[in-house]
């Protein structure tokens, strides 16, 4: 007989998550429900009302983990980069109750808002009842479907740092706009001063075991004037460093070509300092 | 687990197991066929219906998830001035062919007036991109909404 907990507090969640760590977490449920595992005791927390506050602090925006997609639309704390990629996922009715946290927890390859969290460098709060420990997301992403996530731990809140940027570019791939996993999805975000280029992150979605993210190829375009960016050198490195995969939506080489010309079409509109989503 | 939610405007208690979908409760034990199956895995919008006034995907929404939620069906909603208008103007677009989509439709139809009585086309697009059509083309859909924005003017 399957459990079913419905705690309505973060400290009631963490004891059942204590006494049961091998209850499944349920926050939005579109992917849980899909193929539900009717075997597995199960703590609900979409009612929890704290994991659906997002704040503010000097430094951070602090995202409750059940927040729905459609609640981050609808904030006006969360950035308009964030806002505008979340209009690309799944549909209406799947934003209505899918979640950041169940998006960062499920860790698909091809789950749609990594690779911007990943150049937002969002932290993860972790908790459990003994205290909370942040993680980075890049370090709490193993591997396909797999997590640093400690049996009695809950992801309990995303941080994301406040930045400003000259360019934010998202794009996803898929086989139709609406409710499709993307074939391939890319995020970069740079920022530009007085022509000298300081900071370019980029990191590309469904395309590897996790998103795929090198700062040691983007080190190659910081302190670089506009004029001087080594687009052609960091493209062949990103090519070395791409190598998906054939399956059942996509094929290696269509995601290769994809990838580099993103990437490239990234990095020319660097200078243009202008937000480019779709 | 017995789950108490309220149901088109009336409270209901029904025994359930917590991943029973929500939708097999609504057609199983509730006998509301307008909620239509059609992939079962939240891709094509058949069995749209209202949570708390947000639309979602029945069979994606597990009945331990929705104590004390307010559940609105298209039987619910056929009750309101706002379906009246929805119904006469998919009718005279002729939005309407198999009609097994057409419940969702409406639901999407709802959840996108309440928020913006006056939507673009593209709004329209955007709010029923949930939604699979493989009769209409879509085209007589969006007609019927928009004409519904207009003639239904101070409903929403």
């Amino acid at each position: 007989m399957v459990k079913a907990y419905h705690p309505k507090t973060v400290k009631e969640a963490l004891i059942w998550k204590e006494r049961c760590p091998k209850a499944r977490i349920y926050a939005g449920g579109t992917d849980f429900m899909v193929a539900p595992n009717k075997e597995t005791d199960i703590l609900f927390i979409n009612q929890i009302k704290e994991l659906h506050r997002i704040e503010e602090t000097e430094e951070t925006i602090v995202i409750g983990a059940a927040c729905t997609y459609l609640e981050l639309q609808e904030n006006p704390l969360i950035p308009s980069l964030l806002k505008e990629a979340v209009k690309e996922l799944a549909s209406p009715a799947i934003r209505s109750i899918g979640t950041l946290g169940g998006n960062i927890c499920n860790a698909s390859p091809a789950g749609d808002m990594l690779p911007l969290l990943y150049v937002l460098e969002a932290k993860l709060k972790l908790s459990s009842q003994a205290g909370s420990r942040k993680l980075s997301l890049n370090d709490f992403i193993l591997g396909v479907r797999k997590t640093a996530l400690m049996p009695e731990e809950l992801l309990e809140a995303i941080i994301l740092p406040k930045e400003s940027f000259t360019l934010t570019y998202y794009k996803k791939i898929g086989a139709r706009k609406s409710t499709a996993i993307s074939k391939v999805s890319f995020s970069g975000v740079a920022v530009i001063e007085n022509d000298v280029v300081m900071d370019v992150r980029m990191a590309f979605g469904s395309v590897g075991t996790t998103v795929v993210r090198k700062t040691e190829i983007e080190a190659l375009a910081s302190n670089r004037l506009l004029s001087e960016l080594p687009i052609s050198e960091m493209i062949r490195e990103y090519d070395n460093a791409i190598q998906p995969i054939d399956d059942q939506r996509s094929t290696a080489a269509y995601r290769k070509t994809m990838c580099l010309y993103l990437a490239e079409d990234f990095l020319s509109n660097i200078g243009n300092q202008i937000s480019y989503i779709r | 687990m017995r789950v108490e939610f309220i149901l088109n405007g009336e409270s209901v208690c029904v025994e359930a197991e917590p991943t029973d979908r929500l939708l097999d409760i609504l057609r199983g034990q509730f006998s509301l066929g307008g909620v239509k199956e059609g992939c079962g895995e939240g891709e094509c919008g058949a069995c749209s219906i209202l949570l708390n006034n947000r639309l979602v995907n029945s069979c994606l929404v597990a009945m331990g998830s929705i104590v004390g939620a307010a559940v609105v069906t298209i039987e619910g909603y056929r009750t309101t001035k706002r379906y009246e208008v929805l119904e006469r103007t998919f009718a005279k677009a002729g939005a309407v062919q198999c009609g097994f989509c057409t419940p969702g439709m409406i639901m999407a139809a709802e959840a996108l007036l309440s928020k913006n009585p006056t939507p673009t086309t593209d709004e329209i697009r955007a709010a029923i991109s949930g939604n699979l059509c493989r009769c209409t083309g879509y085209n007589m859909i969006i007609q019927a909404i928009e004409m519904a924005a207009k003639e239904g003017v101070g409903l929403w």
